[in-house]
């Protein structure tokens, strides 16, 4: 791969590390252009192939759905996986097959050195400390923006020379693994959703609430067995959520009409006597 | 001080121009030096210190609101915004003369992270994630089209920064009251309508993507019995639903960790592909 090429995809990978501030924060950073889809996007243009990257980075988002980062901890690192892993692949014409297989091994990776700076980064607040001590307050904003520079040289110099100096060995890897090792690899793609998605399941079904994993299967097995989209799928669940919402606690909230509703339709229901039948 | 103590008409001592500086700086610095020791702590005094400059000229005071807010500090980023924008509100208050003491400052800061951590990662960073990409993937996925890449920035990335401006400023204007409207029934009731969306389409992204691809035949003369057609009669997609909520019981029940599930699953696939069960 051409230096120019290597260091335009290491920087934007800089600009995809969760720490950094250039593209909105987090929120078009790491939230946005390090998304698979989008970064592999971006890559495949760099490479000449926009197509070929959209492909590969669908695949790849595939593969992180609901593989989330509670407090702080990265589990995988999808960014690692597409700034090294999904750009060697398309620039050695691996495609998608390709990608996947390097995908996990550097989704490890990249946790890895997520943990080594989070760790590292604990120098910065003691330099904010001495700041707000003084009563410097530029100084705590220097301190915090600071945090950024050790962050740039690592990650630029880590994505810079994988990118530039990867394509032949993931040619030759790629040549050498066994076949067996290359589908396990493949079907991994479509069983680390699993692992995100049980994940997901731990954070969102709290203490006491357990009954509530009724609704994941729900969900499930309306997908499978109907023609329901995500989209229809989420208007359903809405509405799933305002009845529960409106059984359960519909007198608290709109404790009142509420009332009144059921003092005026108390009597039509008694005339009503064949309300069973 | 004293005579701020004695004027109770309140007088807003921030501009707007001020607190969105502040919610901007808040939405692009938050995480610039994230660490295990303080995680946000840094940033929430970052994108604090110009408006407490101007709340407190005197530099006792300021060195003081400085050091309470260099403290441990961590919440999800995009729900949180709310918080450093309900402190500001509190500081002006106290700037202002209003009996808002500091240990109810800090303790208002620490009350509030640890549920909007819980609610936020779990609806933001995972359910509305989920449901986007999800979203996304389909619109690029056969084609190769760049609509899903730019929806998926539009409609996440976007999103999350304009939600962090937006709840700073609605934190900021609330104040005190937000933490009575927050402390009450709704952010239960929000939490439980929020999950239940999630879970059941979180189910559906689920049913999209996980598979388990069971290649396994018994040939016996002009027989052949296939494993995965046995397993479709039983139910279509049982072994993608048993193993999410098999690794979710792994989790709950005996505390794995993801790498673990990782690990392990990458061995079990490989002894399956190994003995030709999968493939």
């Amino acid at each position: 791969m051409e230096l120019w090429k290597a260091m335009l995809i290491a920087l934007l990978g800089y600009f995809g590390v969760n720490r950094t501030p250039w593209l909105l924060g987090q929120a078009g950073g790491f939230f946005g252009i390090a998304q698979p889809l989008v970064s592999c996007a971006i890559i495949g243009a760099i490479h000449g192939d926009v197509q070929t990257g959209v492909m590969v980075g669908a695949a790849i988002q595939a593969m992180y759905l609901g593989v989330i980062q509670p407090g702080g901890a990265l589990p995988s690192d999808k960014a690692a996986a597409c700034f090294i892993g999904a750009s060697l692949a398309i620039a050695s014409g691996g495609g998608v097959e390709a990608a996947i297989a390097l995908a996990v091994p550097l989704g490890l990776l990249g946790s890895a050195i997520f943990q080594l700076f989070m760790t590292f980064n604990a120098f910065f607040p003691h330099l904010g400390d001495a700041a707000a001590e003084r009563g410097d307050g530029e100084g705590v904003a220097r301190a915090n923006i600071l945090g950024t520079v050790p962050t740039f040289i690592f990650y630029f110099i880590l994505y810079t020379v994988a990118n530039y100096a990867g394509v032949g060995l993931v040619e030759a890897l790629l040549g050498a693994l066994p076949q067996s090792v290359i589908t396990t690899l493949s079907i991994m793609a479509k069983i680390v959703p699993a692992v995100g998605f049980a994940m997901l399941l731990k954070y969102v079904i709290t203490e006491g609430r357990g009954w509530m994993v009724s609704l994941f299967v729900l969900g499930f097995l309306i997908v499978l067995n109907t023609s329901f989209n995500i989209v229809s799928l989420t208007l359903l669940s809405i509405a799933v959520a305002v009845l529960y919402v409106m059984a359960r606690y519909g007198e608290e909230l709109f404790g009142n009409k509420q009332a009144v509703a059921t003092t005026t339709a108390a009597p039509v229901e008694d005339e009503d006597g064949e309300y069973d039948e | 001080m004293s005579e701020n103590m004695t004027t109770t008409n309140e007088t807003k001592l921030l501009t707007k121009k001020d607190v969105r500086r502040s919610a901007i700086t808040y939405m692009m610095f938050h995480h610039c030096a994230q660490n295990y020791e303080r995680m946000m702590g840094l940033a929430f005094c970052h994108c604090l210190q110009k408006p407490l400059k101007k709340l407190y000229p005197d530099k006792e005071e300021y060195t003081k609101a400085l050091k309470r807010h260099m403290q441990y500090y961590n919440t999800e980023p995009t729900i949180g915004a709310l918080i450093p924008g309900i402190t500001l509100g509190l500081e002006e208050g106290r700037a202002n003369g209003k009996p808002i003491s500091e240990e109810m400052i800090i303790g208002t800061k620490n009350a509030l992270m640890g549920p909007f951590a819980g609610v936020g990662d779990s609806m933001i960073g995972s359910v509305y994630q989920t449901i986007i990409a999800s979203i996304a993937i389909g619109l690029s996925a056969e084609s190769g089209s760049l609509l899903g890449p730019v929806f998926l920035f539009v409609f996440y990335g976007l999103v999350c920064a304009f939600l962090k401006v937006f709840l700073f400023e609605r934190g900021y204007k609330l104040g005190l009251d937000a933490v009575k409207i927050l402390s009450g029934k709704i952010m239960e009731v929000a939490t439980v309508a929020l999950s239940i969306v999630g879970l059941i389409t979180v189910g559906g992204v689920a049913a999209n993507t996980v598979k388990v691809p069971i290649v396994w035949e018994y040939v016996s003369g002009d027989l052949t019995i296939s494993l995965s057609s046995i397993l479709d009669t039983i139910m279509p997609g049982i072994l993608p639903l048993c193993l999410c909520l098999g690794i979710w019981r792994l989790y709950t029940k005996h505390h794995w960790s993801t790498i673990k599930a990782l690990l392990v699953c990458i061995v079990v696939v490989f002894i399956c592909v190994l003995l030709g069960i999968m493939g």
